[in-house]
C-alpha cells in the first residue's frame, strides 16, 4: 500500500536514539538510574520518580493524539494492573507524554482518567522528556505528515519498571495484560514483596 | 501492497460466514445474469465502532470491515463524516519495536476479500471532533469508494480503550475476546 512517504518529514530524533539506546527492546533492557527523572504534571508541579520511593513505577510513553496504539497500550497497562488484585497498591501506573508541547492539564489529566483512575498522566520539558527516555531505552521522534503543523510522533512499543529504589529499570516489549501481569508478579516476588494475598498466583508462575 | 484477510475466528462464526458467502454468491450469480452492475453495488460494510474520547480529547479511531462482493476490485478513497474536522485512514505499523502512524493513500478491496480495519493496523483517524464520542452513541460516517460511489454507515462508539465492538445482545462473538491485539 502506498504511504505518502514524499510528505513525510523527520524534524528531530530523540535523546534515545543520539545517545545509542540498545538495538534490541524486545529483550527485557535492565538499566541503572543515577538519579531521579524529573517531569512536570498535568497542573504543572514538578514531579519526580524520588516522589514515589517505594513503589514499583510501570510507565508507558505515549501522546494523547495517538488514537490507536496509545489507547491499546493504557488498556494493557491498567488490565495488567488489574489483574494483581491486591498486589496493585505496589504499582503506580504513569502515562509519559512524548508530546509534551500539546499534552497539559485537563487535556493529560483527562486522557489518563479515562483509561484508569490510578493512572497518572506526566509531561515537562523536551529536555526532561528526553532524558527520561533516553535513561529507559524508549526512541520517539517528530514526524511531520503532508502541508501544515500536523505531526505524529513514533514511539517504542514498550513499557517500563522502575522498581521501588529508583535505581533500577527494565523496558520490555507491550504485550497481552497476563503477560505483563507475569512479570510484575515476577518482578515483586524477586524484590521481597509478600504475595500470600494473590489467590490466583500460580495461573502467572 | 499490504492486505488482511479476514480469518475465520471459531466455529460458529465460521459457519455463519459460509452461510453468509454462499448467500452472496447466490446473489451475485442471480444479478449477474440479469445484467447487474456488480461493481457498483458490491462493496458492504459491517461492525463499524469508534472508540469513546477520552476526556477532552478531540481526536479518535473509527474501525469497520469492508467486503467486496462484486465482480471487479474497488478502492476506498476517502471518508467523511460531519462529527469531525478530518476523517483519514492511517495504518499502525512497529518496525524495530517503534510504533509509526502514517496516512494510507487508498485501500484496495479484491473481488471476494474482506478487509478489516481494527487496532493496531488500518484505522480511520478522526481529528477536530466537534462533540466528545461517548459509548452507545451513533454516528453517521461516508465511504468514498472509486467503483462503487458512496457507502454510508453508523458507527456505534464504543468505550476509550476497545478492542472490538461489543456483539449486540444475544450474539455469541468469541472473535471480541483478545485474540491479535498487539502487533507481535
Amino acid at each position: 500500500m502506498a504511504l505518502l512517504r514524499r510528505s513525510v518529514a523527520i524534524v528531530w530524533l530523540s535523546a534515545g536514539l543520539a545517545v545509542g539506546a540498545p538495538a534490541a527492546l524486545a529483550d527485557p533492557t535492565h538499566r541503572t538510574l543515577d538519579g531521579p527523572l524529573a517531569f512536570v504534571d498535568a497542573d504543572g508541579q514538578p514531579v519526580s520518580t524520588a516522589d514515589f520511593a517505594g513503589t514499583w513505577l510501570l510507565i508507558y510513553f505515549g501522546y494523547t493524539h495517538c488514537v490507536d496504539q496509545c489507547p491499546t497500550g493504557l488498556t494493557v497497562l491498567a488490565e495488567a494492573i488489574d489483574e494483581l488484585g491486591p498486589a496493585a497498591e505496589h504499582v503506580q501506573p504513569l502515562f509519559v507524554t512524548v508530546d509534551p508541547e500539546r499534552d497539559l492539564g485537563p487535556l493529560l489529566r483527562e486522557f489518563t482518567a479515562a483509561f484508569d483512575k490510578r493512572l497518572i498522566g506526566l509531561g515537562g520539558t523536551p529536555d526532561q522528556i528526553a532524558a527520561a527516555a533516553a535513561v529507559l531505552g524508549v526512541k520517539y521522534e517528530k514526524v511531520l505528515l503532508g502541508g501544515g503543523d500536523d505531526y505524529v510522533v513514533d514511539h517504542s512499543a514498550t513499557l517500563s519498571l522502575v522498581d521501588p529504589t529508583g535505581r533500577h529499570a527494565e523496558t520490555f516489549s507491550m504485550a497481552e495484560p497476563h503477560q505483563v501481569a507475569a512479570k510484575l508478579f515476577d518482578a515483586l516476588a524477586r524484590s521481597g514483596t509478600s504475595l500470600s494475598n494473590v489467590n490466583n498466583l500460580g495461573a502467572y508462575r | 501492497m499490504t492486505v488482511l484477510e479476514l480469518k475465520p475466528r471459531c466455529g460458529p462464526c465460521d459457519t455463519a460466514g459460509m452461510v453468509r458467502v454462499v448467500f452472496v454468491a447466490l446473489a451475485v450469480l442471480a444479478g449477474a445474469s440479469a445484467g447487474w452492475a456488480q461493481s457498483r453495488s458490491g462493496i458492504e460494510i459491517d461492525t463499524a465502532w469508534a472508540r469513546a474520547t477520552p476526556g477532552s480529547s478531540k481526536d479518535s479511531a473509527a474501525y469497520l470491515r469492508i467486503r467486496n462482493t462484486g465482480t471487479t476490485p474497488d478502492r476506498l478513497l476517502t471518508i467523511s463524516t460531519p462529527l469531525a474536522g478530518t476523517a483519514e485512514l492511517h495504518e499502525t505499523k512497529v518496525e524495530n519495536g517503534v510504533m509509526k502512524m502514517r496516512p494510507v493513500e487508498a485501500l484496495a478491496v479484491a473481488p471476494g476479500e474482506t478487509v478489516e480495519l481494527k487496532p493496531g493496523g488500518e484505522h480511520i483517524m478522526l481529528t477536530g471532533l466537534k462533540q466528545p464520542l461517548k459509548p452507545g452513541d451513533s454516528f453517521p460516517l461516508t465511504l468514498k469508494f472509486e467503483s462503487a460511489g458512496d457507502v454510508a454507515v453508523t458507527v456505534k462508539v464504543e468505550r476509550a480503550g476497545a478492542m472490538s465492538m461489543t456483539p449486540p445482545a444475544g450474539q455469541m462473538d468469541h472473535g471480541a475476546m483478545d485474540h491479535g491485539r498487539m502487533a507481535h
